[in-house]
């Protein structure tokens, strides 16, 4: 296990393991996707425009996973120095971003048809915002240091930083959220999720996770080759030399 | 505590305090920035009283908010740029707690002017001298709580191109829970409702910030300068 | 889709959009990445030897 935080190993590793990780997401995309999109039965209170809920909380939760990944390696960066977990943070921040922005997106869409509004100050909405700013600040601090190193470690911090506020920003919001409550009640999903609609949903969860995961190792392999490229196994790594 | 730290934290202050003193015009930016921020508000939604005095504390609160990022940056720039930055760094002392003593030293030049001059905001947005207690308090709390979080960011982007600007960005979300708190106690004492609570979340979030900032400031100059 | 189509299939639209797209771009930058270091590590293996140590030990 150890010998795989040595970028080397980890690049060859992942390399081997992406392709089979990668067909199992699209597997589980297109199993999640005809299951929810034609198997599941229409909702009750809001037809088919639930749908959206089989991409729209996938993006969510993942928003929020991807965050916490990209702390805890933020952290093991900053105490240890270790370039793989240097990079499978830097690797991390645009897909959760992109995750963030897709939950908004796709809340935005669900909200219209529900709600009537494109834009709702709903507690888990506003968080969802505030939770974009704080990947694009991780993102725009990164990108602002020269040394890649110094910038994904200053990162790390304002990652870590983040993470402890996280919740109380959620908690804070939610208690904005309910002091000026719009006069109908607003919740994302049924309240107690029926089977029929729950399998689907985490079927499409595990597919954006897969997602996650192959993508990661990519932009990870990406940015290790870039950050070691002055170290001859990049270039042997490269021209296929094991 | 030890002589030498006090020593060294006291010279900070005093420092940061007369070179204030010495570029005075430059000290009242801030200041003069609360005071057009907060009144542009009236200019563009209107000078009705009833309003103003609904929105007042938000805005005023808005007004210190900004006024506080905007005079943040210099708590490190000038230090980076004549050299002082790396003697704090070199010092035997802890480096936590002399970043205490700089972000002690830009809150009495830039939050607890904003203190003072708040309840001429207060009186021209027409708010109820009970509400303007309970802001006041809400200040107290929470201006040093936007100095301490703030030092991170400033030490993050220390000599960046855009510092500023991105240091805002990296605190605004950061900055969420103050600002709701701050302004939902003083909607609820404009309505006559308990306040008490968001008082306590707010000296909550200060304790917080007292304790975790300075450290995570300290560790942030150290990487950038490393 | 019940007259939600447009809602729907624009979420999901949008969803594919988003993540094919970072999905593409993340892997023409490894194929432009790899691509690079495997011309500059070429180059430099075809490059002419350093000239040996002066006093007649082995290279490296």
């Amino acid at each position: 296990m150890q010998q795989l935080l040595a970028p080397k190993n980890f690049y060859l590793w992942s390399g081997r393991w992406l392709r089979p990780v990668a067909w199992a997401t699209g597997l589980c995309t297109l199993t999640g996707l005809y299951w929810g999109l034609v198997v599941a039965p229409p909702d009750y209170q809001q037809g088919d425009s639930y749908r959206i809920m089989f991409v729209h909380v996938p993006s969510a939760w993942m928003s929020l996973f991807v965050y916490a990944v990209m702390a805890g390696a933020g952290a093991v960066a900053l105490v240890w120095r270790i370039k793989v977990a240097e990079v499978v943070a830097s690797a991390s921040a645009p897909i959760g971003a992109a995750f963030t922005a897709l939950a908004l997106m796709t809340g935005s869409l669900w909200g219209k048809p529900m709600w009537g509004t494109w834009w709702v100050w709903d507690a888990r909405l506003t968080s969802e915002l505030l939770l974009l700013f704080l990947y694009l600040g991780y993102m725009a601090l990164e990108q602002a240091i020269e040394d890649r190193r110094t910038a994904t470690r200053a990162a790390a911090v304002l990652a870590l930083v983040g993470a402890v506020d996280l919740p109380i920003i959620h908690y804070s919001v939610e208690w904005w959220h309910t002091l000026h409550q719009a006069p109908t009640v607003t919740r994302f999903g049924a309240p107690a999720i029926h089977g029929s609609m729950l399998a689907p949903l985490l079927v499409m969860a595990l597919a954006f996770f897969g997602y996650y995961v192959s993508l990661l190792l990519v932009r990870a392999r990406c940015e290790l080759l870039e950050r070691e490229r002055t170290n001859p196994w990049v270039g042997e790594v490269c021209r296929g030399i094991p | 505590m030890e002589r030498g730290l006090v020593h060294a934290c006291a010279w900070i202050v005093k420092r940061d305090l007369l070179l204030l003193w010495r570029h005075r015009a430059e000290a009242a930016n801030p200041v003069l920035f609360f005071f057009v921020i907060a009144l542009i508000f009236p200019l563009s939604l209107g000078p009705e009283p009833q309003m103003l005095q609904s929105v007042g504390p938000g805005v005023i609160w808005i007004a210190a908010l900004l006024a506080t990022l905007l005079s943040l940056e210099a708590v490190f720039r000038s230090d980076l740029e004549d050299g002082s930055l790396e003697q704090l760094l070199l010092s035997p002392h802890p480096l936590t707690l002399l970043v205490m003593a700089k972000i002690l030293s830009h809150w009495l030049t830039a939050g607890l002017p904003l203190l003072l001059l708040a309840p001429i905001l207060g009186l021209q947005f027409g708010i109820a001298g009970y509400t303007l207690g309970v802001l006041l308090l809400t200040l107290i709390l929470g201006t040093p709580a936007l100095s301490l979080m703030g030092a991170i960011g400033v030490a993050l982007t220390a000599g960046l191109r855009a510092a500023g600007i991105l240091a805002t960005l990296l605190l605004l979300p950061l900055y969420v829970p103050i600002l709701i708190f701050a302004t939902g106690a003083t909607a609820a004492a404009n309505r006559g409702l308990a306040w008490g609570p968001q008082l306590y979340m707010l000296g909550a979030l200060l304790m917080l910030a007292i304790t975790l900032a300075p450290l995570a400031a300290a560790a942030a100059l150290r990487i950038r300068n490393s | 889709m019940g007259g939600y189509g447009f809602y729907v299939w624009s979420a999901y639209g949008v969803a594919a959009v988003v993540m094919l797209g970072l999905l593409g771009s993340s892997l023409a930058w490894h194929r432009r990445l790899t691509g690079q270091l495997r011309n500059k590590s070429r180059r430099s293996a075809s490059a002419p030897p350093v000239a040996l140590d002066k006093t007649g030990g082995d290279w490296p």
